[in-house]
């Protein structure tokens, strides 16, 4: 594995220098990550079972369901913010909920259109378009590690994976 | 293209040495005020047009933009000048390479003199979600810009540049313009290149730009436009069709079910006057899509915007805390949690969460195929009109902070807007009159390609109501003189540093 700067100095002992921290890092963790993900969530989770709407659709009985949504906000929202590698603190994570809440309630507006027989729409411009399969050398790559939080020599340097 | 306060007298003005000092002066002095720009480097955007000046064609010794200062949105790169999109995360990122549509305008002798401030990644209708401070209106300090494009359309309506770059994500471009009385185009979705354009919602935007005079809009982006290699959702622009002499049909789409304030109300009504006195036909138009616009546009932005905001992760760029120890998750945490704001927060949030195994059929699809719905009834409007009118936004410039909009209503705001983006159709917004000593701005929208139909309609609209000067405007002549005094300070700005 190398850093993907095409310029000198770059490849001569990546392996040797295996204590040296590299982003890299992040194919490692991505590819079991997929566990961690299943083991954090619990097991049949109102939310999946709920179908569309689940923290804000109340039913019919309010009690239950109160009771029920607020165990699943929390938990749903950290289970979100977890995927999206944010970090809540208490006092965010109840301003989050109630806005958060608030959006989805919003969003609920769309159960009443029908969208039966209607294809999406991904993208505006609808035909896929390929370029070459051919290198451009970025002449000047000092200009993209200088904006690197940490260098050593041309490798960019992370914390420890392990 | 020559009178006053025309872009050619900027190129004459600033080539000579005092005139350019003073300019300078004045834009610091003013910018003292309305706090517009987050970087001004009129030098350092010389340098960068000097450099792209090297393989110049007949356009850039002669065209219309040559020598003509201009000011871009801080999500748009221009190399050597800063990139930090209105966030703490990129506070220090310095962009190493130029978006396509700021180096076509290179290539025509155009040079960019600073980064104007935002709504943290184009995320806000109303610069308060910058993170480096917001910008005030030039028409009343007390009130917003807009957003999220403010800094840009603030810029230009106090006279400090003749026309600005923004991006147009859901109304960035046309809410401010609109907002402080200026025009404002969100071209054709592809007409333009997003190469260097940091990427929200991909789908939806497209780089647009403000000014004062429809002549220079129409220069700009007949300069920017056209397909890019570097972007494969960018298209070859249609050779501009001739458009017909006669008085155009435009599409009024029934309100009612949509409250206006009542100053927007008012300017509705005398447009549509204007727009009769102009002999223009004037047919009712059905949108009932409108009413599922605003949730279908959200969910998609911001599934979107989760996705393209996943590579902010303070490894190869942007902040990181000196010294760090933990594990390489905690640092992209820590990163991310300490650099992005509430409303980026929030929107990566809810595009996560509707992104989710198990959600996404019920939102991120229902919202494409709702889109399907709403392109099908606006292509269907088309059939019978030239134009569509709408209003920009359901009520003028509101105050900044606490007796202002909150975040939930500036969202439902979109309503007007966000069509264009959900659609990919052209909109250009134009003053349509003053409500109370503040501008109100309307919409014309048109069929895909047809950007020159909206110019001209704006010009002819311009006979009635030419576009106005907010009190902190000046006009460039008086460079020499009153200029760098920097008019009288308005009470709401002073003494914020």
């Amino acid at each position: 594995m190398m850093i993907p700067f095409k310029n000198g100095s770059q490849t001569k002992d990546w392996p040797l220098k295996s204590s040296l921290r590299i982003y890299y890092w992040f194919v490692a963790v991505s590819s079991f990550f997929p566990a961690l993900i299943k083991a954090h969530r619990p097991a049949g989770s109102v939310a999946e079972a709920e179908g569309f709407y689940p923290w804000v659709d109340t039913g019919s009985d309010p009690v239950f369901n109160g009771r029920q949504m607020k165990v699943m906000e929390r938990e749903e929202l950290d289970i979100t913010a977890h995927l999206a590698r944010l970090e809540l603190s208490d006092e965010e994570t109840k301003r989050f909920e109630q806005a958060v809440v608030q959006m989805l309630e919003y969003f609920s507006k769309m159960r009443e259109f029908d969208v039966e027989g209607l294809p999406p729409t991904a993208q505006m411009t609808q035909t896929n378009r390929t370029r070459k399969d051919a290198a451009i050398v970025n002449e000047d790559t000092e200009a993209i590690l200088g904006n690197a939080p940490e260098l050593e020599d041309r490798f960019i340097v992370i914390p420890n994976v392990l | 293209m020559d009178k006053s306060g025309q872009p050619n007298s900027w190129s004459r003005a600033l080539a000579d040495p005092a005139q350019r000092s003073s300019w300078m002066q004045f834009v610091r002095d003013r910018d003292k005020q309305i706090r517009a720009f987050l970087q001004f480097d009129p030098e350092l955007g010389r340098e960068i047009a000097s450099g792209a000046d090297c393989d110049s064609s007949e356009s850039s010794r002669t065209g219309p933009l040559r020598g003509i200062p201009f000011a871009v949105k801080d999500n748009i790169a221009v190399r050597s000048f800063k990139l930090t999109c209105g966030s703490k995360l990129l506070e220090n990122f310095v962009s190493p390479y130029t978006a396509t549509a700021v180096q076509r305008l290179l290539e025509q002798g155009a040079v960019p003199v600073g980064k104007t401030n935002l709504d943290e990644f184009g995320m806000g209708s109303s610069t308060e979600n910058s993170g480096f401070g917001m910008t005030y209106n030039p028409w009343d300090p007390a009130r917003v810009p807009g957003g999220s494009s403010g800094g840009s359309a603030a810029a230009v309506a106090a006279g400090m540049v003749p026309f600005a770059l923004g991006s147009d994500t859901g109304g960035s471009v046309r809410q401010p313009a609109a907002f402080c009385g200026v025009y404002g185009l969100k071209p054709t979705y592809g007409a333009v290149s997003r190469f260097g354009l940091v990427a929200y919602a991909s789908s939806l935007e497209i780089i647009g730009v403000i000014a004062r005079e429809i002549s220079v809009i129409r220069d700009v982006f007949s300069a920017m436009r056209g397909r890019d290699p570097r972007d494969h959702s960018s298209v070859v622009y249609p050779e501009a069709q001739p458009v017909q002499g006669k008085p155009l049909t435009v599409g009024v789409p029934d309100l009612g079910s949509i409250p206006l304030h009542e100053e927007v109300q008012s300017s509705w009504e005398k447009t549509l006057d204007v727009l009769k006195s102009l002999e223009y036909t004037l047919k009712k138009i059905e949108l009932p899509t409108l009413d599922y616009l605003v949730s279908a546009y959200y969910v998609i932005a911001c599934a979107e915007a989760s996705a393209n905001l996943a590579r902010f992760d303070g490894v190869r760029y942007g902040n990181r805390s000196a010294g760090f120890s933990g594990n390489p998750e905690q640092l992209v945490k820590w990163s991310r949690s300490r650099g992005l704001g509430d409303e980026v927060k929030l929107r990566i949030l809810l595009g996560t969460f509707v992104l989710r195994s198990g959600f996404q059929d019920q939102y991120y699809l229902r919202a494409q195929r709702i889109r399907t719905a709403i392109r099908r009834e606006f292509e269907g409007a088309f059939s019978g009109v030239d134009l569509i009118l709408m209003p920009v936004y359901p009520c003028g410039p509101f105050k900044w902070g606490s007796e202002g909009l909150d975040p939930f209503s500036q969202k439902l705001s979109d309503i007007f807007t966000c069509s264009a983006n959900m659609t990919g159709l052209p909109a250009l917004s134009f003053p349509a009159s003053l409500e109370n000593s503040l501008p109100i701005g309307m919409q014309f929208l048109a069929p895909p390609f047809a950007e020159e139909r909206l110019l001209q309609a704006c010009e002819r609209f311009a006979r009635v109501f030419p576009v106005p000067a907010c009190p902190l405007y000046q006009p460039l002549q008086s460079a020499g003189g009153s200029r760098a005094k920097g008019g009288s300070a308005p009470s709401g700005a002073q003494g914020r540093t």
